[in-house]
């Protein structure tokens, strides 16, 4: 009796136990989101703020929350969400904590697609309509990252079973490859595409305008909802893709579904802020330490921590040493490296067989 | 039914399954033996939609299995395979809870069930436990519960009708084999049809209503225990002595003989 409720007790606990921390990452994100809008080289107290969405301020705030920092902290919140979420969705699929959009070459692929279009896109770009113009970016990131994501999958895919040594490896690979090819086009690059180049590979929120924060976002927000109900499936996938095939999963739609909507949100996000590292890592392990394995509580954790550690890296990078901003990707791989390291630990220690 | 209906499988030059017919009945249970790679788990992955025949036909209740997708199979059928694994720290009760979720019924019905799964597979007493830190046998018995919850979830579903299970006892001291066999009975008393492979020929006489006994790929006996345990089919198909004998109980016991 006593055995038995203590499990019906317990059948309420997870959402309660995990109601905590998921609160605790929202007003983390929704903190450096308003640090965000604060701080720079003009500092605006949270009153000026607060004047500013009731159109009481003055033009020169008015302009530097609207024009500079909003559209800045809002890319920032799509890029976290996304990456984390893809991170999420990846490492579920693929049944293994070190698959990363950026390790697997899904990254790779996007920033390959916008160089293509940064470089070579000047005869496409003046055929389209004016209103389309700002979308061919985005879309040839989505493309390359949606390439490279279906390259890989169909590579690592044998005999009906998707090995995950091969996958990454193959990440790798690819990663070198488009690298290369990313260097061969900024070898034949003129000084203004060269600066264009520069600028966006370096990675950061600074490039942000309504326009361009608003495609990725709508991008991501798409992507984002497409993830998030693939809940249930990513957690039948960690019984192994038979199993959940038997427990109702059909596979390989799963598959192509995580990797499609990782892609679109990989791809709209590095179009817009460049090649950001890492946090598809490291967010949805700090989500699972924290809320246990279940991907309906995973996702939402691992995404709002996403936004927060983006939006705190934006602001350490624009903070640091004004007014150079160096870019943001020095500041999450300064997070994710060592953090990289402690999860190969942690994980070869648990593989290796204890008394 | 589940039928198997002149089916075969070929893989490259390798014929792995041939010329089998195999109908599983609702109520019954049906123990699959024979020797390594006779074609035990190949059959069961058949009747799972795992593999497709290369030749011959599999048909659920009179419809052809391709017709169901994934998630009309789940509802149907739940499969139990040989090691399962999961790869992420779950509770007991969320493992079983991911069974209970194949089939759509009411949320309010869920933790009783995942509950009865639990206390059938006698895993209750782990249910706050992580599944990572059980043993070999706690975990083979997690996810018999999940297997039955799924089986039950399926049946207030409209479903549930067959259970296929890949040697459920093999992790298992001699308890929990009989537990987890009870459990089988139990589910055919039921209505469900059950599909289980054993290489454990005591258990299968002592549990089973009909023995499958496969050799190299084809079936070559179709029965009751004491129709198929024959000394001289057994030492055929395993090219071992056998002896057999009926104990007072009523039970066969059967004997490899050995020889140094």
């Amino acid at each position: 009796m006593t055995m038995a409720s203590a499990a019906s007790v317990g059948s309420r606990n997870p959402l309660l136990r995990a109601g905590l921390p998921i609160a605790a990452f929202a007003v983390l994100a929704i903190g450096f989101a308003l640090a965000g809008l604060a701080f720079g080289p003009v500092r605006l107290d949270l009153a000026q703020i607060l004047a500013v969405f009731s159109g009481e301020a003055d033009p020169t705030t008015q302009a530097i929350l609207t024009q500079i920092r909003a559209p800045r902290v809002l890319l920032g919140v799509a890029v976290g969400a996304g990456l984390a979420l893809s991170g999420v969705a990846l490492q579920g699929i693929l049944r293994n904590p070190l698959a990363d959009p950026g390790l697997i070459g899904v990254t790779g692929g996007a920033a390959l697609g916008a160089v293509l279009v940064i470089v070579l896109g000047a005869a496409v770009l003046s055929n389209l309509p004016e209103g389309l113009r700002p979308y061919l970016l985005p879309f040839a990131a989505f493309c390359g990252a949606l390439a490279v994501t279906a390259f890989i999958f169909a590579f690592a895919r044998q005999a009906g079973m998707t090995s995950v040594t091969t996958l990454i490896l193959a990440g790798v690979a690819v990663n070198a490859i488009s690298g290369a090819a990313i260097g061969a086009l900024v070898y034949i690059s003129d000084d203004q595409q060269l600066r264009d180049l520069t600028f966006w590979s370096m990675g950061g929120l600074g490039q942000a305008n309504w326009t361009s924060g608003f495609i990725a976002t709508l991008c991501i927000l798409f992507a984002g909802a497409g993830l998030l109900q693939m809940a249930r499936a990513l957690d039948l996938f960690q019984l192994g893709e038979r199993a959940a095939y038997h427990s109702g999963v059909d596979v390989e739609r799963a598959k192509l579904k995580a990797a499609g909507w990782s892609a679109l949100a990989v791809g709209a996000g590095t179009a817009v802020a460049g090649p950001i590292g890492f946090i598809g890592l490291v967010a949805p392990h700090l989500a699972r330490l924290s809320v246990g394995p279940s991907h309906k509580l995973v996702a939402p954790a691992a995404a709002l921590i996403g936004v927060a550690l983006v939006l705190a890296a934006d602001l350490a990078v624009r903070t640091a040493v004004p007014p150079a901003e160096p870019p943001i990707g020095l500041a999450t791989s300064l997070i994710g490296g060592p953090f990289f390291l402690w999860l190969l630990l942690r994980y070869l220690r648990r593989s290796t067989p204890h008394a | 039914m589940l039928e198997l209906q002149g089916v075969g499988l070929r893989r490259g030059a390798r014929e792995i399954l041939r010329g089998v017919d195999l109908t599983l009945r609702p109520g019954e249970v049906m123990a699959v033996c024979g020797p390594n790679g006779a074609g035990k788990s190949t059959i069961l992955s058949l009747m799972a939609g795992d593999l497709k025949p290369t030749a011959g036909s599999v048909a659920l209740d009179g419809r052809p299995l391709q017709s169901l997708d994934a998630a009309g199979l789940a509802v149907q059928r739940a499969v139990l395979e040989q090691s399962p694994q999961v790869s992420a720290p779950f509770l007991v009760e969320e493992l079983v809870g991911l069974g209970a979720s194949c089939a759509p019924i009411a949320v309010e019905d869920t933790a009783p069930l995942v509950r009865q799964a639990m206390q059938t597979a006698e895993v209750l007493h782990l249910a706050q436990a992580r599944t990572d830190r059980l043993s070999g046998g706690e975990g083979a018995r997690a996810h018999l519960a999940r297997v039955l919850a799924q089986n039950a979830a399926g049946r207030m579903g409209g479903g549930g009708k067959y259970l296929l299970l890949d040697e459920p006892t093999a992790s298992l001291d001699l308890s929990h084999q009989i537990a987890a066999m009870r459990c089988v009975r139990a589910a055919a008393a039921s209505g469900c049809g059950v599909l289980t492979v054993l290489h454990d020929l005591n258990l299968a006489a002592a549990f089973a209503d009909r023995i499958v006994l496969l050799s190299a790929g084809a079936i070559v006996a179709d029965g009751t225990p004491a129709e198929v345990f024959r000394e001289s089919v057994l030492s055929e198909v395993f090219g071992v002595a056998f002896h057999v004998v009926r104990e007072p109980e009523g039970n066969l016991r059967i004997a490899p003989v050995y020889r140094h």
